[in-house]
């Protein structure tokens, strides 16, 4: 699993944990679990009975006389909202290689380089001249040092996708590590079908 | 007409899909193994796992919008200005309802419901229309569409004479095809369909194929 998704879904699952658990102690507590099932609740566990409110007044202005309470809850705020935009800011960035220097990894840096672009779009050409695919875009994900290639392809009907995976890898991927000398370059493919009417025809 | 051709035929059959017949991708017999593909085993491909980037961003926004609007109220109430309505009304409601109120009762399970929904999020892989494909290479990933592999599947139903119409419906463990036949015996359509179907899939080549197939064949109204 790559790092954003392990980040994602444990701020997710700790998003859930939350909501689940205060959601349960108002229900515990509206439908008087505890007195019903003999539940002695711990020291300071909040809201037991179905007559209490969910944030008092007394509650709320609980610190509010302090000197500290304001400069504080502001800080906090600020913190929670830079962090949450940060979050998403995380969701809208995709990370590119930009630029993939040619020749193996240990090479001088002063090599040649070659656009992502570029190299995407001779993926995706050579892709479509392989027979059973119609239409083929590529991008490339990744780092600079650890470029990934994605290509989407549309399958015509009537074609083995097995093969035409393996051609794909014997062929396109094949040039596309040779010719980069990413010879472990990472391959994702994405196959999909046009729509088409029932054919009985093989 | 033959009785059995006024009743449906149904039967299942068990066993795996993944018989000896679907090589991995790129191991037909006799193939070898080209450059850059050590000739190791079949990789058996790994079902891909959402980043969560939807519902990552759906939280943040929200979390960032409340946490901007309370810093706004709170920052003006600092400077001399009065609260703003919605948090005068919002703290008035917190601190009069009790507990066993409706609308509490009615807030607490949704909010509950939508934790237990992100705590699904978080564990589940998710991208159920992306089937993986076996490959032979450790850095190559491919994944066909659900709909693409449901489309292969109809065409292989439909190729078997005497099917008029096929409905098929690819779920994890299980496929289901329904063929509507025009003539010939609906037993025999039915055992043709179901091989074409095993043939179909062993060129689709999934990493996890469906483990039970079964088909229903029915003669066509009319």
């Amino acid at each position: 699993m790559k790092r954003q998704s392990v980040i994602n879904r444990i701020l997710l699952g700790l998003a859930g944990l939350v909501l689940l658990g205060s959601g349960l102690v108002v229900l515990a507590g509206g439908f008087n679990l505890y007195e019903r099932r003999n539940l002695t609740p711990p020291d300071g566990w909040p809201l037991t009975t179905p007559g209490a409110v969910v944030i008092s007044d007394g509650t709320r202005t609980r610190w509010t006389d302090q000197g500290w309470w304001w400069p504080v809850a502001i800080a906090v705020l600020v913190v929670i909202a830079v962090l949450a935009l940060w979050w998403l800011l995380a969701q809208l960035r995709r990370t590119h290689p930009g630029r993939l220097r040619l020749g193996r990894p240990s090479a001088p840096a002063d090599g040649v380089e070659l656009n992502e672009r570029a190299l995407g779009d001779a993926l995706a050409a050579d892709a479509r001249g392989q027979a059973g695919i119609g239409q083929a875009t590529a991008h490339m994900l990744g780092t600079a040092r650890h470029p990934e290639a994605h290509l989407d392809a549309t399958l015509a009907p009537d074609t083995n996708p097995a093969e035409v995976l393996q051609a794909l890898c014997d062929g396109p991927l094949t040039r596309a590590r040779q010719s980069t000398g990413h010879s472990d370059l990472p391959f994702q493919v994405n196959f999909r079908t046009s729509r088409h009417k029932p054919r009985r025809t093989e | 007409m033959k009785r059995d051709l006024d009743q449906p035929v149904r039967t299942e059959q068990s066993g795996t899909a993944d018989g000896g017949a679907s090589g991995a991708v790129g191991r037909p017999a006799g193939h070898t193994p080209g450059p850059g593909q050590p000739g190791d085993g079949v990789v058996r491909g790994h079902r891909p796992w959402s980043a969560r980037r939807i519902p990552a961003a759906l939280i943040a926004l929200v979390v960032a919008a409340a946490a901007v609007l309370l810093l706004v109220d709170v920052v003006r109430v600092r400077v001399g200005r009065s609260a703003a309505a919605w948090r005068t009304s919002l703290a008035h409601e917190l601190a009069t309802r009790p507990l066993d109120d409706v609308w509490v009762r009615i807030g607490a399970i949704v909010v509950a419901l939508l934790g237990l929904w992100l705590i699904v999020l978080a564990l589940t892989p998710g991208l159920r229309r992306r089937l993986p494909l076996k490959t032979s290479d450790t850095d190559v990933r491919a994944v066909l569409d659900r709909g693409a592999a449901t489309l292969f599947l109809r065409d292989a139903a439909l190729r078997v004479p005497g099917v008029s119409r096929a409905t098929i419906h690819l779920g994890r463990r299980r496929l289901a095809a329904r063929a509507d036949v025009r003539f010939r015996d609906p037993d025999e359509v039915r055992a043709d369909v179901s091989s074409a179907l095993r043939e179909q899939l062993d060129r689709l080549a999934l990493a996890r194929p469906p483990h039970r197939i079964s088909v229903r064949a029915r003669p066509s109204r009319k």
